[in-house]
């Protein structure tokens, strides 16, 4: 590359400081940079390109009404002086963009966020490909590097005890949920389905395994009173929309310096149109997974649908269709989990999320059996079942501790997380734990965080890690409880958040949109792009800074530990898990959970 | 009709360029006159780039030749057959010309240097254009050297002060229309430098080709009897100007300059006009190597209004009617507000310019 010469005219008696940047950028490149004095007349400037024969001009303002005619004045002298033929001009400031640039005369507009790479392209008339473009957002197994090794030898017993009797609990029992699930394992091909098969031995049994709703939708052909078919149009929209979209689409990283953690947000507005213009936005706002939201009744439904649907309420309905779209519309990178812990549809859940290349899935026996409405026995042998299918696709599983939000303390919700997550070593899956970033019932009685939100997200960390080598996911979202209707407030809390998991080495972190909490309904595009952007920042402000735990952090690190050691303690000597989460010992009536009823006395001896 | 190239500038930006522009794509497209069509900034938007206020945008009929960056066509609605990818670059991509297939709004975004005008001009009469319409940017005025006239767009959006904005349009149509065209010795024009000769044509001294500082120009202090004129191929600045007023000129002595372009761009329209009115007044000559006729004027009442309270622009305007009157009064050249009087008296100029042009 022959070295140019680069003359950098600030028009702003201030604002230059975004050229010596470039400047310094342009000399490590190896070539001649002048900069010019800020605040010179049009003439003057002139007069240095044709003196010092520059290659290339490099202006910056910051624009404002007036400010415009001083630019394509500049331009217009270098036309009429025989200038403008001779070198190249970019201009560069706030406010400026391509279309700007063009109005005003000029050959490149840089506005905020202009990479010296960029610049550097211009001057050596090449090709700017945004260094943060979709080639770099890599999946990563954020499962790879943990051993899964106890520290704690008290609690890594008992939970090989308590283990124990639920695999030797369920060993002769199954479940609609698990015979539809094999159903779907072994009667119905992906691949087939995607060419438009005939799946009849699938039809044959499937429909005699599901509840009412589901068997009349497959019998009859009646759908749910909140669904509908896409039309032939709207689906022709889609897929304009998601073509155009991945042709203009980058994928930049929240991270800045930070390796980790991860961001996911999840999805679920009921209409898979709008999910995947939430997942376009996510994408290109940063985020690096997102989480498939299904409705509310879904969890209580004994079967799933098919056909691309839409869904008149939040969460966005499981069927085969709609996760086949929702796949297609997923950058290469992006990271995706398809919820399967909570309810009559757990397994098969796990199936389907395996059958679509999901990357992850989620199951808690415990939360879905005292927090999801989910009859105990059902949701223990479901989720047994689930774990394997789990275990099977290789797809790690979260294990999320939302029974805090009813009231469980966290030592008792950690202690079914642990459960969730011994069952899963045992058989072969790759468990991830989730402890709540939140500001939980618990806390609030206790008056935990009456002076920071940190000391006890801090202290729940500490336990785990102590506990047991496996990577951690704080959620669902971080902050909850925390957020008001205040966007502004939402987003900062969540930031912080972010950072103090950022600081705390975590690997991923579920956020929440600015207006989840208090939307009324579904959640906003740009509510997403609120909390996404203020994740970002707090990263770029804290970068790779380690947060140090204070006393009070260690304190109840201790405590937490201790106690849930207290809790597997009970439920080993009740010798029952099942009749333990009936007993309360995992979350009890007074503290708030209620084990489910859904799908009581479905379970079914072998 | 001889095919013509029409510039629109404005003396200013929001002075009206687009609404001008609309007027006379309405009017020719009516008449089913075959149209080229460019811009030498970006029009067409839905809102102003800086103020964020509502635009008109620019409509097209099947049939009509545009020249526009590539990035133009995806977000226009008009559909646009490409017949050549040009060597021209811009910040949205390089210049493609082609013919309106489907009408349609068409955002515009042309080629920024005036050399690429003249090949997009030469393109479309090639192709047909009988009018080749050439929307303006901002202020800017260097690319209408390739027009054979142009329309300026005058308005508040300038100086709400009507009597100066008067002055300033009244400044541009003498630098304009004034002065005549000449031929300069060849051996004068080709060194591409300021060129002092004599009444035979030969060089008795060389300057820069720009002169921002009046230095230089002692020489012209005391000018012998033989002296025959002073060329200058670049931009002249207002204190030059100033300088050469107070000097004696021998009488019939041509100042030549390359175009009006390169005073206009001096600094201060009005010291460029009392420049040549004096010059002339005092028995000497102004002239241009090639002209750049104003054809006519259209006034803007329109201004936006920053409001300090909400950090907003807001759409204001000075009285249209006076507007109208006061630069009518100040200039020779036909004056209209395209939006009250519609197009058909100022498109009727053209036409008339055009078969006038042929004859």
């Amino acid at each position: 590359m022959t070295p140019r010469t680069i003359l950098l005219a600030p028009i702003d008696p201030v604002h230059d400081v975004g050229l010596k940047m470039i400047r310094r950028g342009l000399k490590e490149a190896g070539h001649n940079t002048i900069l010019l004095p800020p605040d010179l007349p049009p003439e003057e400037i002139i007069q240095e390109i044709i003196n010092k024969r520059a290659d290339t001009v490099l202006l910056s303002r910051t624009l404002g009404y007036g400010v415009a005619e001083i630019l394509a004045r500049f331009v217009d002298l270098a036309d009429a002086l025989g200038v403008r033929e001779r070198v190249k001009l970019g201009i560069g400031g706030m406010a400026i963009r391509p279309e700007l640039a063009a109005e005003l005369g000029f050959d490149a507009g840089f506005g905020p966020g202009t990479t010296v790479e960029e610049a550097l392209a211009f001057v050596e008339d090449r090709e700017y490909v945004p260094e943060q473009g979709k080639r770099d957002k890599q999946k990563r197994d954020l499962t790879a590097s943990y051993t899964y090794a106890y520290g704690n030898s008290v609690i890594a017993e008992l939970l090989g005890q308590i283990t124990g009797g639920i695999l030797a609990w369920v060993q002769n029992k199954t479940s609609p949920g698990v015979l539809r699930a094999r159903a779907r394992e072994e009667l119905w091909d992906v691949r087939r389905w995607r060419g438009y098969g005939k799946m009849t031995e699938f039809l044959k049994e499937y429909p005699g395994l599901c509840g009412e709703m589901t068997r009349n939708f497959y019998l009859k052909g009646i759908m749910h009173p909140k669904t509908r078919r896409f039309t032939r149009e709207e689906v022709a929209a889609l897929e304009n929309y998601v073509s155009k979209t991945k042709e203009r689409m980058t994928v930049p990283g929240l991270q800045h310096s930070l390796k980790k953690p991860m961001v996911f947000n999840q999805y679920g507005t009921g209409c898979p149109f709008m999910d995947t213009g939430h997942i376009k936005v996510s994408e290109a706002w940063g985020a690096d997974g997102v989480i498939h939201f299904d409705p509310s009744w879904g969890a209580r439904t004994e079967g799933f649908m098919d056909g691309f649907l839409t869904h008149q309420e939040d969460g966005t309905v499981i069927t085969p269709a709609n996760l086949n779209r929702i796949k297609q519309s997923l950058e290469p990178g992006t990271l995706w989990q398809i919820r399967a812990h909570r309810g009559l549809n757990t397994p098969e859940t796990a199936v389907l999320a395996g059958k679509f290349q999901a990357d992850f899935t989620k199951i808690n026996i415990c939360y879905g059996a005292l927090g999801a409405g989910t009859d105990p026995a059902r949701m223990t042998v479901d989720g047994v079942a689930a774990i394997k299918y789990a275990a099977k696709y290789g797809l790690p599983f979260d294990i999320v501790t939302n029974e805090e939000l009813c009231g469980v303390p966290a030592h008792k919700a950690f202690a079914g997380m642990l459960i969730s997550c011994a069952l899963g070593l045992r058989l072969g899956g790759k468990p991830v734990l989730q402890p709540l970033f939140c500001y939980s019932p618990e806390v609030m009685v206790e008056g935990w965080m009456k002076d920071n939100y940190v000391d006890f997200n801090v202290a729940k960390v500490l336990a785990l890690r102590r506990i047991i080598d496996a990577p951690l996911w704080p959620g669902a979202p971080i902050g909850f409880l925390t957020h008001t209707e205040d966007r502004i407030q939402s987003s900062a809390s969540t930031a912080y958040h972010a950072s103090l998991a950022a600081m705390l080495g975590v690997d991923a972190v579920t956020i929440a949109s600015s207006d989840e909490a208090y939307s009324g309904g579904p959640i906003s595009a740009p509510s997403k792009v609120d909390t996404l952007r203020a994740v970002g920042e707090g990263f770029r402000f804290f970068g790779n800074m380690k947060l140090e735990p204070s006393p009070q952090a260690l304190e109840w690190s201790w405590q937490i530990e201790e106690d849930i050691a207290k809790v597997l303690r009970q439920v080993s000597e009740r010798g029952d898990f099942v009749g333990a989460l009936y007993d309360g010992i995992l979350g009890s009536r007074e503290d708030g959970a209620y084990p489910g009823r859904n799908g009581k006395d479905t379970v079914m001896n072998v | 009709m001889k095919p013509l190239t029409i510039g629109i500038a404005g003396i200013a930006k929001n002075t009206g360029k687009t609404t001008t522009a609309r007027a006379l794509l309405e009017y020719f497209q009516n008449r089913e006159i075959s149209l080229g069509v460019t811009s030498i900034g970006y029009d067409g938007e839905r809102t102003d780039n800086i103020t964020g206020l509502p635009k008109p945008r620019v409509f097209l009929k099947k049939g009509n030749l545009v020249a526009v960056s590539e990035k133009c066509l995806s977000v226009s609605t008009a559909r646009v057959k490409v017949m050549n990818r040009m060597d021209i670059p811009t910040p949205l991509g390089s210049i493609v010309s082609g013919r309106v297939v489907e009408e349609g709004l068409l955002v515009l975004a042309g080629p920024n240097q005036s050399r690429y005008l003249r090949t997009i001009r030469d393109w479309m009469y090639r192709h047909g254009a009988e009018i080749v319409l050439v929307d303006g940017a901002l202020n800017r005025v260097a690319p209408m050297v390739e027009t054979d006239g142009f329309i300026l767009c005058t308005g508040a959006s300038y100086d709400t002060d009507m009597d100066r904005l008067a002055l300033e349009t009244r400044g541009i149509e003498v630098l304009c229309n004034l002065p005549g065209t000449v031929e300069i010795p060849p051996a004068v024009a080709a060194g591409g430098k300021s060129v002092l000769w004599d009444q035979n044509g030969r060089i008795l001294a060389e300057l820069p080709a720009f002169l921002w500082e009046p230095g230089p120009l002692a020489i012209l202090n005391g000018l012998p009897a033989r002296a025959g004129g002073f060329y200058l191929p670049g931009v002249i600045s207002s204190g030059c100007l100033e300088a050469i007023r107070r000097m004696t000129i021998p009488a019939g002595f041509k100042f030549v300059f390359e175009n009006p372009v390169k005073l206009l761009l001096g600094g201060s329209v009005v010291t460029a006009r009392l420049f040549v009115e004096d010059v002339l007044e005092r028995g000497g000559k102004v002239f241009y190597r090639r002209s750049l006729p104003l054809i006519a004027v259209t006034v803007n009442p329109f201004y936006p209004g920053y409001k300090n309270e909400t950090c907003r622009y807001l759409p204001a305007f000075v009285d249209g009617e006076v507007l109208l009157s006061k630069i009518r009064e100040s200039v020779d050249v036909p004056v209209f507000n395209v939006v009250k009087q519609g197009p058909e008296e100022l498109g009727g100029l053209l036409l008339v310019l055009g078969r006038q042009a042929a004859c």
